[in-house]
């Protein structure tokens, strides 16, 4: 006689139908009970400090940089300069710059899907696959690539545009030629990125853009009065130290910052930042030294910044010892860019923007290609398509860069008037002036 | 040496005559601070051919006591490597020459 079964309790049918109804639900329940992935503490915390590092580069770094060079009579413009640019690019990136920077689109530009960064809810996450960082973080992040790459610009074309001039500019660059170049690098759909152009930090996204971009201003609106006949001696080079120290340590979170995640690559991303940053300092000092019979301490920090230029599209690469070469060459490049290549060609880039962040991007994108280790990036560089990535970005900024000035230049014209220049921008342009 | 008030009374004279008869623009302060400089704009004054200027390039000239400092360096010999190469480029850094053309 078979056992007889108890009958099953309330309880115990409903955990049954809960089983079954796993098997005759529809597959977006199935989806629902997947978990969402989670904020990820350590990277979100890693990514705030980056991001306000590299907005220190700017604020102030890189206005004491240049606000130290500059004629006494024109520090306080030049120092608004980076100010005014901060905000007027803060606004442009939350109004379209972001969506058309690093979302999904085509190859050649962004979608509108964050127009006003509407749809970036407090959960949503971006950047690297699997790092779970808020898109809120991710955002602010590349705000602040953009603001200092706009922010590197004036220093070709210091001491002689109107403060509208430049106000109108940065909106205008950084929206028409900042925005279309990082999404063909950084944005995986992009056309450089599916060509395999490698630019970790930004070589050439920031600083040949920058560079390029600068040198087509300083010949687009002529040198400044007394250009090559006048001493235009530096107002405070100890700002200017200061301003490059803060490039220097803010670098660590621009270039590691640039793994968007705290992990190993980010460490050594760090490590050859400093590596190359030291070898181009000394590098340049070398040089000067031989050149000019001693060493200055403007070429002390400018080789420093040289080399932190070049590793940039380098940082999440190579090795320590090719961070060393790519400082090395960077620090002697970028010296013969400043001076022999200024003096050879007349063109009045007031601050060396293309000197060194042209020569020095340049300089880091190739050898990015010669010296990238799979064991550190787990990719092989190539030379011809870096070259290619250099030549599209040269090419477009350039080309756009002229049509920006152009247009700002009809809209409400871009030099001062010669009274202004020997006057000084503070005074005229601003009202004010050191002591 | 003159006293600070002295000195850049001069310099400041000198710094406008400067300007309406040559059209050049000095820096007082690195005037003060550097003795090249210094020794260079009152070579440009003397030879602007205003005798007011060329007067007070002379009055500086004894403010500062601009001639000593040269016959000191000169004495000076150069003899290492590093030394060579600076007295073999002593233009290069002049600050009347350094920021020419060239902030680098």
């Amino acid at each position: 006689m078979p056992p007889i079964r108890p009958l099953p309790s309330v309880s115990g049918l409903l955990r049954r139908a809960a089983f079954w109804s796993l098997f005759a639900a529809p597959a977006g329940c199935l989806a629902d009970a997947v978990p969402a992935p989670r904020l990820d503490g350590a990277n979100t915390a890693w990514m705030l400090v980056a991001t306000t590092l590299v907005l220190l580069m700017t604020l102030p770094g890189v206005a004491l940089f240049y606000g130290g060079m500059v004629r006494r009579r024109n520090v306080l413009a030049t120092m608004s300069q980076s100010v005014a640019i901060a905000a007027v690019v803060s606004l442009v990136w939350c109004a379209v710059g972001y969506s058309l920077a690093m979302r999904p689109g085509g190859a050649f530009i962004g979608g509108l899907d964050r127009l006003f960064l509407g749809g970036l809810s407090l959960d949503a996450l971006a950047g690297k696959a699997g790092a779970n960082v808020p898109e809120s973080v991710f955002a602010m992040f590349q705000l602040a690539f953009a603001i200092i790459t706009t922010a590197l610009v004036p220093g070709a074309f210091a001491e002689r545009m109107k403060f509208s001039a430049l106000l109108l500019f940065a909106a205008l660059w950084s929206l028409l030629v900042y925005a279309p170049v990082a999404h063909w690098v950084w944005e995986p759909g992009g056309w450089l990125a599916r060509r395999g152009v490698l630019d970790y930090a930004g070589g050439t996204v920031v600083h040949i853009n920058a560079g390029v971009a600068g040198l087509v201003c300083a010949m687009f609106i002529g040198p400044r009065a007394g250009f090559g006949r006048q001493a235009m001696t530096p107002y405070n080079l100890a700002l200017t130290l200061a301003g490059a120290a803060l490039l220097w340590v803010g670098w660590m979170g621009f270039n590691a910052g640039s793994a968007l995640a705290a992990d190993s690559r980010a460490g050594m991303a760090m490590l050859v930042t400093q590596l190359a940053a030291a070898a181009a300092a000394v590098s340049w000092m070398a040089a000067e030294w031989l050149m000019r019979g001693r060493p200055g301490a403007l070429g002390l920090v400018s080789g420093a910044v040289a080399g932190l230029v070049a590793v940039t599209p380098a940082s999440g690469f190579v090795t320590p010892a090719a961070a060393l070469l790519i400082g090395g060459v960077a620090g002697i490049g970028c010296y013969l860019g400043a001076t022999l290549l200024k003096r050879m060609t007349g063109w009045d880039d007031a601050l060396d923007a293309f000197g060194i962040h042209g020569v020095g991007g340049i300089v880091g994108a190739l050898l990015t290609g010669v010296l990238a280790a799979p064991e550190v990036g787990g990719v092989r560089g190539d030379f011809l398509v870096q070259l290619a990535g250099v030549a599209a970005t040269v090419a477009y900024s350039g080309a756009m860069s002229f049509v920006v000035l152009v247009a700002v230049d009809g809209l409400v014209g871009l030099r001062v008037s010669g009274a202004t220049e020997t006057e000084g921008l503070d005074i005229v342009e601003h009202g004010e002036a050191v002591a | 040496m003159e006293s600070d008030s002295v000195i850049y009374g001069l310099l400041g004279r000198i710094h406008l005559l400067m300007r309406r008869t040559c059209n050049r623009i000095t820096d007082v302060e690195y005037m003060r601070a550097n003795k090249d400089y210094a020794r260079e704009i009152v070579r440009l004054a003397s030879a602007a051919g205003n005798d007011e200027l060329a007067a007070l390039a002379g009055r500086l000239r004894v403010a500062m006591e601009l001639d000593a400092p040269v016959e000191a360096e000169a004495k000076v010999e150069a003899p290492g490597l590093l030394d060579r190469l600076r007295s073999a480029r002593p233009s290069a850094t002049h600050p009347t020459q350094r920021y020419v053309g060239s902030l680098r």
